[in-house]
């Protein structure tokens, strides 16, 4: 349940004043179920705007495909016959029962060893070819240089993530 | 006698057409002088005037909105204010709000910390700028060298007049070549310091949200600003250092799509190796790509795959402003303050784990299955 009320819809639609706003992100900054439903919010504003234009494009598609059939009629297509004959009916040629069975015993036993190699093959072909020193990338460090480069706040906790900082000695900044 | 009528009443409209042209040039010509006339600009670009004097207009608006750029980036060094502000960032699943207590003194340093941690350590606080504290930039990303490139990859133009923390302010849109809406920004109308920040993805979804929510202008005194303890990495590379890695195989672009400039290079070293900081950006957004040798670690607990233009990559933090790869020997992590379009079109451009086809891997499959069974290895 939002503290904020219509107050959130009204903020991710734009339509707060200034002050109404300052107070509303305010309490975003320190309210997490609120940050989480404001998400949600324009989540799901997002989808239902984006659903309204897929849904006209695909009317839109459908009418046009309409007109470029002859007499204008897509359903006219769908119904007509295809190009192919009408298949055989099953069992009508000499088929299973002349097949031998050591035919049989043999293409099985060749496809079971070519997919037992390429299986094999497949798995070993995966991973790199020269595998190098194992480290994790110190991201929070890394975060704070960028965060100095381009004067942007450091200070965002919550992009702070914790690691372990097995790639950087001690006395790193 | 009608005729001379007729007469007298065709030069009497064309004397109040000339007039009325004369004077609206006259308006033109005066607006470059203050944002006051680019208002009216605006309003008689939208009125669907001809081209060519729409185009004269518009040419005048920006001229305007630059010269308040390029105010704002002075005023954001030369201007002692302390303040708070509010940094708020719409990720894809996941929203991140943080107020911020921040302290600049003239030529000095831009001092940030989370508020409500006042009793941290010396390190929750930092300092902002180059090494040698040149050109130190400003808050809310306004500084000299990002406005250079603002101006080549975007149209800036004066939008009117607003207000930001019940400060009276004069709002800069910053505009897509193709004209739709990246950035607005709100100027404080006496001091031309930057209030407030909107930021907008390629579909003018607004992607981040910063604004002061209290400022106080006036130097604080020393013992007014907490103490800054990190500085940025000392080791600039320049074009030959630069050069000179990537001979030894290391990939370190000099542009990135989006129109990402290489603007700063700097490198430091850890038990590792060396780790080398690439900065780029376009004027708006801003992406670290950090380089250095090796195969990424097993991910940490909170870091999760996702699938970036048909690459996968970690996502370090729940914004997805942070990422983590390895490719050919190197460890890539990226962080961003860009649209995640952007950073797709980065991570797309960057090295990744080479995707072999079926018949490739299989073939290198084969042969290392026959070098495993080979009795003359």
């Amino acid at each position: 349940m939002t503290h904020l009320g219509h107050r959130l819809s009204a903020l991710i639609d734009g339509e707060l004043d200034a002050v109404e706003r300052d107070r509303v992100l305010v309490h975003l900054a320190r309210c997490e179920p609120c940050r989480g439903e404001a998400v949600a919010l324009r989540t799901l504003k997002r989808r239902m705007n984006a659903l309204g234009e897929a849904a006209a494009d695909a009317a839109l598609t459908r009418r046009l495909i309409g007109l470029a059939q002859p007499g204008g009629h897509a359903s006219s297509a769908q119904a007509a016959p295809g190009p192919w004959p009408a298949s055989k009916p099953m069992g009508s040629g000499r088929g299973a029962r002349d097949a031998r069975p050591a035919w049989y015993v043999a293409a099985g036993a060749t496809a079971v060893v070519l997919v037992g190699v390429g299986t094999a093959a497949f798995l070993a072909g995966g991973g790199t070819d020269q595998p190098g020193p194992r480290v994790t990338p110190a991201v929070d460090t890394y975060v704070l240089e960028h965060d100095l480069m381009n004067g942007m706040a450091p200070a965002i906790s919550s992009r702070l993530v914790p690691h372990t900082s097995k790639s950087f000695p001690s006395h790193w900044p | 006698m009608a005729s001379g009528w007729r007469i007298a009443s065709l030069a009497a409209i064309i004397g109040l057409l000339g007039s009325g042209m004369a004077g609206l040039a006259l308006t033109t010509e005066s607006s470059s002088t203050g944002p006051t006339g680019s208002s009216f600009i605006k309003r008689l670009s939208a009125g669907g005037r001809p081209l060519r004097m729409t185009r004269r207009l518009e040419v005048a608006g920006t001229s305007v909105s630059l010269r308040l750029l390029r105010e704002a980036a002075v005023a954001c060094q030369d201007t002692s204010y302390r303040g708070s502000q509010v940094v708020l960032w719409w990720g894809r699943g996941k929203a991140s709000a943080s107020v911020v207590e921040v302290w600049h003194r003239p030529g000095r340093m831009t001092l940030m910390r989370a508020a409500g941690t006042a009793a941290a350590p010396p390190d929750a606080a930092t300092r902002s700028g180059t090494a040698g504290g040149q050109d130190p930039d400003g808050i809310l990303g306004m500084s000299g060298r990002l406005l250079v490139l603002l101006q080549s990859n975007y149209l800036v133009v004066y939008a009117g007049r607003g207000s930001a923390d019940q400060r009276s302010a004069l709002i800069v849109e910053v505009r897509r070549p193709g004209g739709g809406l990246a950035a607005r920004f709100w100027l404080d109308a006496v001091t031309k310091l930057l209030l407030r920040r909107e930021m907008f993805d390629a579909g003018t979804h607004v992607i981040s949200d910063d604004t002061f929510i209290s400022l106080e202008l006036g130097d604080p005194g020393p013992d007014g600003i907490p103490a800054a303890a990190v500085a940025p990495w000392p080791a600039q590379l320049d074009q030959a250092r630069l050069a000179a890695l990537r001979a030894k195989g290391w990939q370190l672009p000099g542009e990135l799509p989006g129109k990402l400039s290489l603007f700063e290079a700097t490198q430091t070293s850890t038990r590792s190796g060396p780790v080398v900081d690439l900065s780029y950006s376009d004027g708006l957004a801003v992406v670290s790509v950090f380089v250095q040798r090796g195969e990424l670690e097993r991910p940490g607990a909170t870091w999760r795959p996702v699938t970036l233009r048909g690459r996968t990559v970690y996502s370090v933090d729940p914004e997805e402003r942070s990422f983590a790869w390895s490719a050919g020997g190197f460890v890539y992590t990226l962080v961003a303050d860009a649209p995640l379009e952007t950073v797709s079109q980065v991570v797309a451009a960057l090295p990744g784990t080479a995707t072999l086809g079926f018949w490739q891997r299989m073939a290198r499959g084969l042969h290392r299955i026959a070098s495993w069974i080979n009795p003359l290895r």
